[in-house]
């Protein structure tokens, strides 16, 4: 019996390492992509980094990008719209 | 007997592939699994937290099950951590939260949240039917002993 067990669990867990590294995403790096912040319930196009918004201090999600039709976080910090303080 | 404890085995397996799988695609892209629990509707400042405590309990559950005299306490927590994920699915699914991204890791992210929840039932079973087995076990050790003596005269 112990034979068995311990072939099982081996089986389970070499596979459960192998297919984490096997499934593990590829990275390109969300911010390559197009960044949305949110507000008042809807997601919005943020522009350029630098030139229509910032990402200030703070623990919350400053931007998101889409993929799948879901709107994921990219980058951390408060969202600063440049554009309202010019 | 021999096949329900390979049975019994097969269930542990299971779940010692689910937590290691999970935990481990979370320690591999970590920077996303991050950014998804800063998204979650609990407060921010737990994530810091949070984010080493699931896959870390992921990963000592998975221990705690491979071995004979620690694996009832795994089981338990593998009730616990199911259950809790069951709960968290079924809220998500009556629309308690605005918006929640899945922080699970590896391909379980892409299952719907209605997949989820069987996915998370079928695992909360695994961990229940495990518990009474190993309790069974546990309380009377010698019933398997002496059947088969008995069976041989």
């Amino acid at each position: 019996m112990k034979k068995i067990k311990w072939t099982i669990l081996s089986i389970a867990i070499v596979f459960s390492i192998t297919s984490a590294f096997v499934t593990r995403p590829k990275k390109f790096g969300c911010q390559n992509d197009v960044q949305y912040y949110y507000q008042g319930g809807g997601y919005f196009m943020a522009g350029t980094y630098g030139v229509d918004y910032e990402c200030g201090e703070g623990s919350g999600t400053c931007t998101y990008y889409n993929t799948d039709d879901q709107y994921l976080p990219c980058s951390v910090g408060a969202f600063e719209n440049l554009d309202l303080k010019k | 007997m021999l096949k329900k404890q390979v049975l019994h085995e097969c269930a542990s397996a299971l779940l010692i592939t689910l937590f290691l799988y999970a935990s481990l695609s979370k320690f591999l892209d970590f920077a996303t699994f991050q950014k998804e629990m800063m998204n979650q509707p609990f407060p921010t400042s737990w994530a810091p937290f949070v984010v080493w405590i699931i896959p870390c309990t992921e990963i000592a559950i998975a221990v705690l099950l491979i071995f004979d005299r620690t694996r009832l306490l795994g089981l338990y927590g593998s009730f616990i951590l199911m259950g809790l994920f069951t709960v968290y699915s079924i809220a998500i699914l009556l629309h308690f939260f605005r918006y929640v991204p899945c922080s699970c890791g590896g391909v379980i992210k892409h299952l719907t949240w209605r997949q989820h929840l069987v996915f998370n039932l079928f695992f909360l079973a695994l961990a229940v039917g495990g518990i009474l087995i190993q309790r069974r076990n546990l309380l009377f050790p010698y019933v398997h002993f002496k059947t088969t003596k008995n069976s041989l005269t």
